[in-house]
């Protein structure tokens, strides 16, 4: 991404810190700019809202949901990750009693563009809940 | 662009300019730098009985049951479809997770978190943890 440059106290031709400069993290004479925020490490760089459906209902960063079955969801990436080691986690919303919960898939492993959430039950089969939820970190 | 003590072309991000997220002709100021979609929106670590141990953007928590606690943000967000995403610490050999109560439905500006055991009931943990994104 294009540095853009301006006047400031940083120096006369202070520029936008560039996407590696945010990775970096450690410039202190390049300001961020809402443009490349999101490549700092402490950044967030997706999370998302979704139905069992497949339906996005609030996301950044999420191209779409496939729905695989009974508790299992693909997501895809709009801006990929450097690679498939990045940080995910995943939360379900289920009605209470029902005990629910959230895990991501490592036998259609985690991949740049991709990853799929699935849901259990207690018993530990794939099951559906009301929503779910994941939101992951990383270097783009 | 307007004056500034950075100078005189420049100005500080507004907050529709962070949660769109495309200019890089305005700098990202620390009182605006939540409204950023990647931004971490609150974050809240609590006891079982609503005490909070730290957090970030959380009015208060109040323990409503048995492995149910209900949140309350400071700052709301703009809708309730924002994320959230939930976690506890636990002792050892105790299966227990946390998800999101649909029942208690999250508004934009609460939500109730649940405590799960392996046999499906609701229990408490020793501590429980949030984060929330989404657009304020």
């Amino acid at each position: 991404m294009a540095n853009s440059a301006f006047d400031s106290p940083l120096g006369v031709n202070a520029s936008s810190a560039s996407q590696s400069e945010q990775e970096a993290a450690t410039s202190t004479t390049t300001f961020t700019s809402p443009g490349t925020q999101q490549f700092h490490p402490s950044a967030s760089k997706l999370w998302l809202r979704a139905d069992f459906g497949a339906t996005v209902s609030d996301s950044y960063n999420v191209t779409s949901i496939s729905d695989d079955g009974t508790g299992k969801a693909t997501v895809t990436i709009a801006t990929d990750f450097g690679g498939a080691t990045y940080c995910v986690a995943a939360t379900v919303n289920t009605a209470e009693g029902s005990g629910r919960w959230a895990t991501i898939d490592n036998t259609s492993p985690p991949a740049a563009g991709t990853f799929e959430i699935n849901v259990y039950s207690a018993a530990g089969t794939l099951a559906d809940g009301s929503f779910m939820y994941a939101v992951a970190f990383g270097a783009q | 662009m307007g004056n500034s003590a950075f100078g005189v072309r420049d100005t500080s991000a507004s907050e529709s300019e962070q949660q769109a997220g495309t200019s890089t002709e305005t700098y990202v100021s620390p009182g605006q730098q939540e409204s950023h979609s990647s931004a971490c929106k609150f974050w809240i670590r609590a006891t079982t009985t609503g005490g909070i141990t730290d957090s970030y953007n959380i009015t208060s928590v109040v323990d409503s049951g048995a492995g149910k606690l209900a949140v309350t943000i400071a700052t709301d967000f703009s809708s309730a479809t924002y994320c959230i995403v939930a976690g506890i610490v636990g002792d050892e050999g105790f299966g227990k997770w946390a998800a999101i109560d649909a029942t208690s439905t999250p508004t934009s500006g609460t939500f109730e978190m649940n405590v799960y055991s392996d046999a499906s009931t609701v229990v408490d943990a020793n501590f429980n943890m949030a984060y929330g994104f989404g657009e304020q």
